[in-house]
């Protein structure tokens, strides 16, 4: 398996998400693309039991993760978006941030909650896990 | 190959209408040369003619009786002439027949690869192994719409939730998954 510098992704959300991690793979092995995935949501377990948060609901294929953290401050759910395209070859994470009223949220516009959480530390986590070295 | 010229006699007979005129069917040969006459005593009579397929005697002539004849040895029987006719006949309804065989040969041909052809056109338009061209809804909007199912009942359970937020975040997922339901209703 093989990174490389990942071109332009017409499927980046580029607003309202958190951060992407992305890796390009040029050669793809089954096994250890569905390893990858489980990977990255034990990442986030970790992050989330360090946070002292607990995954209240997740779901997990070979190509995709999607876990849910529900948080008290400020009052909303944090979603970790995980896909593997095979016909790209890329993968993605993305951490978003919905409010109560289910509306979607920059992160990058709620620092003391990036603060608060440690989400710096889950992005560098997430980067190794997405980039499956 | 030519071969030797074939010689032989025949016995004439006068013309009924022309009493000039001594005729025989050899006459009508093709190529024949007249080479000696005899009268019925088998005496050489000089001066008979061969023209126009018949020996012609001059007046006060000796009564002739016999002809004798040359012709070329290459002539063939008409029998011969007549089988060879009938075998290019055969041969030429034979081409003829392989020609209309294989005329009907590309016709079918033809229209088996036309059937081909249109049984593959076919194919393409029903889309038995071809999928349309809209994809309808897009994956990644459909998992969007799934991960917004599966985050409601959480926004119901987080702190200080209220009934009016509940209806907005309700109000939003119908909004964002409305039309990808249907767009990926619409492929089915």
């Amino acid at each position: 398996m093989q990174d490389l510098d990942a071109p332009p992704d017409s499927d980046d959300p580029r607003k309202g998400g958190g951060f992407d991690a992305e890796g390009y793979f040029q050669n793809i092995v089954i096994d250890k693309v569905s390893g990858c995935t489980a990977n990255v949501l034990k990442v986030f377990t970790m992050w989330s039991s360090a946070q002292s948060l607990s995954i209240t609901k997740s779901t997990q294929t070979p190509t995709a993760a999607l876990a849910f953290v529900t948080i008290a401050a400020p009052a909303g759910v944090l979603q970790l978006d995980y896909r593997f395209h095979p016909d790209t070859k890329r993968s993605r994470a993305t951490l978003f941030y919905f409010s109560n009223d289910g509306s979607k949220h920059e992160l990058s516009a709620l620092q003391a909650m990036l603060t608060q959480y440690k989400i710096a530390s889950l992005q560098d986590s997430i980067r190794i896990a997405v980039a499956c070295k | 190959m030519s071969q030797m010229p074939l010689n032989f006699s025949v016995q004439v007979t006068a013309d009924p209408l022309d009493p000039t005129k001594l005729l025989s069917e050899a006459f009508k040969l093709p190529g024949v040369k007249l080479t000696a006459t005899h009268t019925g005593d088998g005496i050489r009579a000089n001066g008979p003619v061969l023209r126009d397929g018949a020996l012609i005697a001059p007046p006060g002539g000796v009564m002739v009786a016999f002809a004798t004849l040359e012709v070329p040895g290459d002539l063939v029987p008409q029998s011969a002439l007549d089988e060879q006719k009938f075998s290019l006949e055969r041969d030429k309804a034979r081409s003829e027949d392989e020609n209309r065989r294989r005329t009907l040969l590309w016709s079918v041909g033809s229209a088996v690869l036309t059937a081909v052809v249109t049984l593959g056109v076919a194919f393409i338009n029903k889309g038995w192994d071809v999928k349309p061209p809209s994809a309808g809804a897009p994956a990644d909007a459909v998992q969007a719409c799934r991960a917004s199912l599966k985050r409601l009942p959480l926004l119901a359970n987080v702190t200080g939730q209220t009934v009016q937020a509940l209806a907005e975040a309700i109000d939003r997922h119908e909004a964002d998954c409305d039309e990808v339901l249907v767009k990926a209703l619409g492929t089915r």
